[in-house]
Protein backbone atom coordinates (compact mmCIF):
# COMPACT_ATOMS: atom_id res chain seq x y z
CA UNK A 1 0.00 0.00 0.00
CA UNK A 2 1.47 3.24 -1.00
CA UNK A 3 0.21 5.04 2.29
CA UNK A 4 1.35 2.03 4.36
CA UNK A 5 4.47 3.86 6.08
CA UNK A 6 1.92 7.24 6.97
CA UNK A 7 -0.31 4.98 8.28
CA UNK A 8 2.94 2.95 10.64
CA UNK A 9 4.16 6.40 11.45
CA UNK A 10 0.53 7.48 13.16
CA UNK A 11 0.11 4.27 14.58
CA UNK A 12 3.86 3.99 16.22
CA UNK A 13 4.76 7.79 17.26
CA UNK A 14 0.64 9.07 17.54
CA UNK A 15 -0.78 5.50 19.10
CA UNK A 16 -3.53 5.96 16.32
CA UNK A 17 -5.93 3.28 16.74
CA UNK A 18 -7.59 4.49 13.66
CA UNK A 19 -4.43 4.41 11.43
CA UNK A 20 -3.76 1.44 12.79
CA UNK A 21 -7.38 0.41 11.74
CA UNK A 22 -6.62 1.05 8.18
CA UNK A 23 -3.80 -1.37 8.41
CA UNK A 24 -5.58 -4.38 9.88
CA UNK A 25 -8.65 -3.77 7.49
CA UNK A 26 -5.87 -4.23 4.70
CA UNK A 27 -4.17 -6.83 5.87
CA UNK A 28 -6.68 -9.15 7.54
CA UNK A 29 -7.74 -11.35 4.65
CA UNK A 30 -4.19 -11.96 3.43
CA UNK A 31 -2.79 -13.29 6.67
CA UNK A 32 -6.34 -14.95 7.74
CA UNK A 33 -5.99 -16.81 4.83
CA UNK A 34 -2.13 -17.48 5.28
CA UNK A 35 -3.39 -18.91 8.47
CA UNK A 36 -6.03 -20.62 7.53
CA UNK A 37 -3.75 -22.51 5.28
CA UNK A 38 -1.02 -23.05 7.78
CA UNK A 39 -3.39 -24.65 10.14
CA UNK A 40 -5.12 -27.11 7.50
CA UNK A 41 -8.14 -25.20 7.17
CA UNK A 42 -8.77 -24.79 11.29
CA UNK A 43 -11.17 -21.03 10.82
CA UNK A 44 -11.01 -20.63 14.22
CA UNK A 45 -7.67 -21.35 14.90
CA UNK A 46 -6.73 -19.42 12.12
CA UNK A 47 -8.72 -17.11 13.30
CA UNK A 48 -7.64 -16.14 16.95
CA UNK A 49 -3.50 -16.46 15.50
CA UNK A 50 -4.44 -13.33 12.99
CA UNK A 51 -6.10 -11.67 16.22
CA UNK A 52 -2.86 -12.45 18.20
CA UNK A 53 -0.35 -11.63 15.21
CA UNK A 54 -2.23 -7.88 14.72
CA UNK A 55 -2.21 -7.28 18.51
CA UNK A 56 1.72 -8.40 18.75
CA UNK A 57 2.24 -6.01 15.84
CA UNK A 58 0.41 -3.27 17.71
CA UNK A 59 2.73 -3.42 20.52
CA UNK A 60 5.66 -3.74 18.52
CA UNK A 61 5.01 -1.32 15.78
CA UNK A 62 7.67 0.78 17.18
CA UNK A 63 9.91 -1.31 15.88
CA UNK A 64 9.08 -1.71 12.12
CA UNK A 65 12.36 -0.36 9.79
CA UNK A 66 11.15 1.15 6.91
CA UNK A 67 13.22 -0.67 5.16
CA UNK A 68 11.17 -3.58 5.22
CA UNK A 69 7.69 -3.40 3.66
CA UNK A 70 5.29 -3.98 6.36
CA UNK A 71 3.52 -6.69 4.74
CA UNK A 72 6.71 -8.54 4.66
CA UNK A 73 6.86 -7.88 9.18
CA UNK A 74 2.92 -8.61 9.25
CA UNK A 75 3.66 -11.62 7.19
CA UNK A 76 6.51 -12.38 9.80
CA UNK A 77 4.72 -12.09 13.05
CA UNK A 78 2.09 -14.10 11.35
CA UNK A 79 4.18 -17.00 10.99
CA UNK A 80 5.94 -16.36 14.31
CA UNK A 81 3.04 -16.95 16.24
CA UNK A 82 1.63 -20.06 14.32
CA UNK A 83 4.82 -21.28 15.20
CA UNK A 84 5.05 -20.38 18.76
CA UNK A 85 1.69 -22.18 18.80
CA UNK A 86 2.67 -25.22 17.39
CA UNK A 87 5.75 -25.18 19.77
CA UNK A 88 3.35 -24.77 22.68
CA UNK A 89 0.93 -27.40 21.94
CA UNK A 90 1.42 -30.44 23.71
CA UNK A 91 0.17 -33.07 20.81
CA UNK A 92 0.04 -32.18 17.13
CA UNK A 93 -2.19 -30.19 15.39
CA UNK A 94 -5.82 -31.67 14.90
CA UNK A 95 -6.74 -32.94 11.58
CA UNK A 96 -10.05 -30.61 10.69
CA UNK A 97 -11.15 -32.61 8.10
CA UNK A 98 -14.66 -32.80 9.64
CA UNK A 99 -16.64 -30.23 7.50
CA UNK A 100 -17.66 -27.86 10.58
CA UNK A 101 -13.89 -26.78 10.48
CA UNK A 102 -13.74 -26.78 6.17
CA UNK A 103 -15.35 -23.64 5.61
CA UNK A 104 -15.24 -23.60 1.59
CA UNK A 105 -11.94 -22.10 0.57
CA UNK A 106 -13.50 -22.20 -2.71
CA UNK A 107 -11.34 -20.03 -4.91
CA UNK A 108 -11.69 -16.60 -6.01
CA UNK A 109 -14.57 -14.30 -4.66
CA UNK A 110 -15.59 -17.39 -3.25
CA UNK A 111 -17.43 -16.68 0.76
CA UNK A 112 -15.18 -17.96 3.23
CA UNK A 113 -17.55 -19.16 5.54
CA UNK A 114 -19.10 -21.10 3.01
CA UNK A 115 -21.01 -24.38 4.59
CA UNK A 116 -19.88 -26.76 2.36
CA UNK A 117 -15.97 -28.16 1.71
CA UNK A 118 -15.88 -29.42 -1.73
CA UNK A 119 -13.98 -32.54 -2.19
CA UNK A 120 -11.54 -30.15 -4.34
CA UNK A 121 -11.10 -27.78 -0.93
CA UNK A 122 -10.65 -31.17 0.86
CA UNK A 123 -7.54 -32.39 -1.66
CA UNK A 124 -5.92 -29.24 -1.34
CA UNK A 125 -5.54 -28.72 2.31
CA UNK A 126 -4.90 -32.68 2.42
CA UNK A 127 -2.54 -32.08 -0.06
CA UNK A 128 -1.09 -29.26 2.00
CA UNK A 129 -1.17 -31.68 5.27
CA UNK A 130 1.81 -33.69 3.74
CA UNK A 131 4.11 -30.94 3.33
CA UNK A 132 6.15 -30.62 6.07
CA UNK A 133 5.62 -27.10 8.07
CA UNK A 134 8.60 -25.08 6.47
CA UNK A 135 7.53 -26.30 3.34
CA UNK A 136 3.99 -25.50 3.59
CA UNK A 137 4.80 -22.11 4.72
CA UNK A 138 7.27 -21.01 1.63
CA UNK A 139 4.73 -22.89 -0.72
CA UNK A 140 1.94 -20.77 0.67
CA UNK A 141 3.86 -17.49 0.63
CA UNK A 142 5.70 -18.04 -2.60
CA UNK A 143 2.55 -19.56 -4.86
CA UNK A 144 -0.48 -17.66 -2.81
CA UNK A 145 0.68 -14.54 -1.17
CA UNK A 146 3.18 -13.93 -4.30
CA UNK A 147 5.50 -13.36 -2.21
CA UNK A 148 9.02 -13.67 -3.90
CA UNK A 149 12.22 -15.61 -2.26
CA UNK A 150 13.97 -13.00 -0.41
CA UNK A 151 10.75 -11.90 1.51
CA UNK A 152 10.07 -14.92 2.35
CA UNK A 153 13.68 -15.78 3.58
CA UNK A 154 13.28 -12.50 5.79
CA UNK A 155 9.79 -13.75 7.12
CA UNK A 156 10.75 -17.63 8.16
CA UNK A 157 14.46 -15.91 9.05
CA UNK A 158 16.31 -18.74 6.83
CA UNK A 159 18.44 -18.46 4.16
CA UNK A 160 17.69 -18.23 0.16
CA UNK A 161 19.01 -21.67 -0.71
CA UNK A 162 16.83 -23.51 2.36
CA UNK A 163 14.02 -21.61 1.00
CA UNK A 164 14.63 -22.75 -2.72
CA UNK A 165 15.02 -26.40 -1.24
CA UNK A 166 11.56 -26.09 0.56
CA UNK A 167 9.75 -25.08 -2.82
CA UNK A 168 11.52 -27.72 -4.65
CA UNK A 169 10.56 -30.47 -2.54
CA UNK A 170 6.83 -28.92 -1.92
CA UNK A 171 6.61 -28.77 -6.01
CA UNK A 172 7.69 -32.42 -5.85
CA UNK A 173 5.11 -33.81 -2.95
CA UNK A 174 2.32 -31.67 -4.18
CA UNK A 175 2.68 -33.04 -8.31
CA UNK A 176 2.77 -36.25 -6.53
CA UNK A 177 -0.26 -35.65 -4.76
CA UNK A 178 -2.01 -34.93 -7.59
CA UNK A 179 -0.95 -37.38 -10.08
CA UNK B 1 3.70 -34.91 -13.33
CA UNK B 2 2.65 -30.97 -12.17
CA UNK B 3 4.65 -28.60 -14.06
CA UNK B 4 5.04 -24.53 -12.64
CA UNK B 5 2.16 -23.13 -14.14
CA UNK B 6 -0.04 -26.28 -13.02
CA UNK B 7 0.54 -25.62 -9.71
CA UNK B 8 0.76 -21.81 -9.66
CA UNK B 9 -2.85 -22.24 -10.70
CA UNK B 10 -3.52 -24.93 -7.95
CA UNK B 11 -2.39 -22.17 -5.99
CA UNK B 12 -4.78 -19.38 -7.05
CA UNK B 13 -7.55 -21.39 -7.23
CA UNK B 14 -7.44 -21.10 -3.78
CA UNK B 15 -6.74 -18.03 -3.22
CA UNK B 16 -9.93 -16.87 -1.31
CA UNK B 17 -11.03 -12.88 0.01
CA UNK B 18 -12.08 -13.38 3.27
CA UNK B 19 -14.55 -10.72 4.28
CA UNK B 20 -13.54 -8.76 7.43
CA UNK B 21 -16.99 -9.41 9.13
CA UNK B 22 -16.28 -7.32 11.91
CA UNK B 23 -12.82 -9.02 12.32
CA UNK B 24 -10.68 -5.34 11.90
CA UNK B 25 -13.06 -4.31 15.27
CA UNK B 26 -12.80 -6.62 17.08
CA UNK B 27 -8.99 -6.08 17.02
CA UNK B 28 -8.96 -2.02 17.77
CA UNK B 29 -10.99 -3.36 20.60
CA UNK B 30 -9.00 -5.57 21.97
CA UNK B 31 -5.79 -3.29 21.56
CA UNK B 32 -3.93 -2.34 24.82
CA UNK B 33 -3.01 1.19 25.74
CA UNK B 34 -0.14 2.27 24.17
CA UNK B 35 1.49 5.23 25.05
CA UNK B 36 2.86 7.31 21.90
CA UNK B 37 6.71 8.07 22.38
CA UNK B 38 6.27 11.70 19.91
CA UNK B 39 6.38 14.14 23.79
CA UNK B 40 9.23 12.88 24.82
CA UNK B 41 11.09 12.86 21.62
CA UNK B 42 9.82 16.67 21.54
CA UNK B 43 10.54 17.20 25.32
CA UNK B 44 14.17 15.19 25.09
CA UNK B 45 14.81 17.89 21.61
CA UNK B 46 13.98 20.85 23.52
CA UNK B 47 15.68 19.80 26.40
CA UNK B 48 19.44 19.50 24.71
CA UNK B 49 18.52 22.50 22.52
CA UNK B 50 17.80 24.28 26.13
CA UNK B 51 20.97 23.13 27.52
CA UNK B 52 23.05 23.50 23.87
CA UNK B 53 21.97 27.35 24.58
CA UNK B 54 23.08 27.71 28.24
CA UNK B 55 26.73 27.11 27.32
CA UNK B 56 26.95 28.39 23.87
CA UNK B 57 24.97 32.37 24.95
CA UNK B 58 28.07 34.27 25.94
CA UNK B 59 27.94 35.11 29.40
CA UNK B 60 24.62 32.85 30.56
CA UNK B 61 26.54 30.83 32.10
CA UNK B 62 28.48 33.25 34.42
CA UNK B 63 25.11 34.98 34.93
CA UNK B 64 23.63 31.70 36.20
CA UNK B 65 26.61 30.84 38.53
CA UNK B 66 26.80 34.48 40.02
CA UNK B 67 22.69 34.16 40.50
CA UNK B 68 23.14 31.06 42.10
CA UNK B 69 26.16 32.37 44.46
CA UNK B 70 24.07 35.30 45.55
CA UNK B 71 21.07 33.15 46.47
CA UNK B 72 23.56 30.86 48.19
CA UNK B 73 25.29 33.78 50.11
CA UNK B 74 21.38 35.82 50.88
CA UNK B 75 20.63 32.42 52.74
CA UNK B 76 23.73 31.89 54.63
CA UNK B 77 23.07 35.37 56.30
CA UNK B 78 19.38 34.88 56.27
CA UNK B 79 18.74 37.74 54.02
CA UNK B 80 16.34 37.73 51.79
CA UNK B 81 17.70 36.98 47.80
CA UNK B 82 17.04 39.07 45.23
CA UNK B 83 14.11 38.54 43.08
CA UNK B 84 17.07 37.29 39.40
CA UNK B 85 18.29 35.00 42.54
CA UNK B 86 14.87 33.18 42.98
CA UNK B 87 14.31 33.19 38.94
CA UNK B 88 17.21 31.25 37.96
CA UNK B 89 16.88 28.48 41.10
CA UNK B 90 13.32 28.17 40.82
CA UNK B 91 14.60 28.11 36.50
CA UNK B 92 17.50 25.50 37.71
CA UNK B 93 14.19 23.53 39.27
CA UNK B 94 12.10 23.76 36.56
CA UNK B 95 14.42 22.17 33.95
CA UNK B 96 15.67 19.30 37.01
CA UNK B 97 12.28 18.14 37.42
CA UNK B 98 11.32 18.12 33.40
CA UNK B 99 13.97 16.18 32.79
CA UNK B 100 13.11 14.14 35.62
CA UNK B 101 9.65 13.30 34.49
CA UNK B 102 10.92 13.31 30.93
CA UNK B 103 13.03 10.23 31.82
CA UNK B 104 10.46 8.90 34.24
CA UNK B 105 8.09 8.82 31.27
CA UNK B 106 10.12 6.45 28.83
CA UNK B 107 9.43 3.09 28.72
CA UNK B 108 12.33 1.40 29.16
Amino acid sequence: MQNDALLVSRAALLGDRKAFSRLVEAYQSPIRRFLFNLTGGDEELSKDLAQDAFVKAWLNIGQFRAAAKFSTWLYRIAYNTFYDYMRAKVSTVSTPLNGRSLSGVEGNGTDYKSASATDFNIDFLQALKILKEDERTAMLLFYMEDQTVEKISKIMNCPKNTIKSHLHRGKEKIATYFK
Amino acid sequence: MMNEKKIKELFKAHKADIPDDGFSERIIRRLPERRSILPQIIMSGFIMIGLILTFIVPGFTTLISEQISSLITSIHHLQMPSASSITVYFGVLALLGTIGYSVARVDI
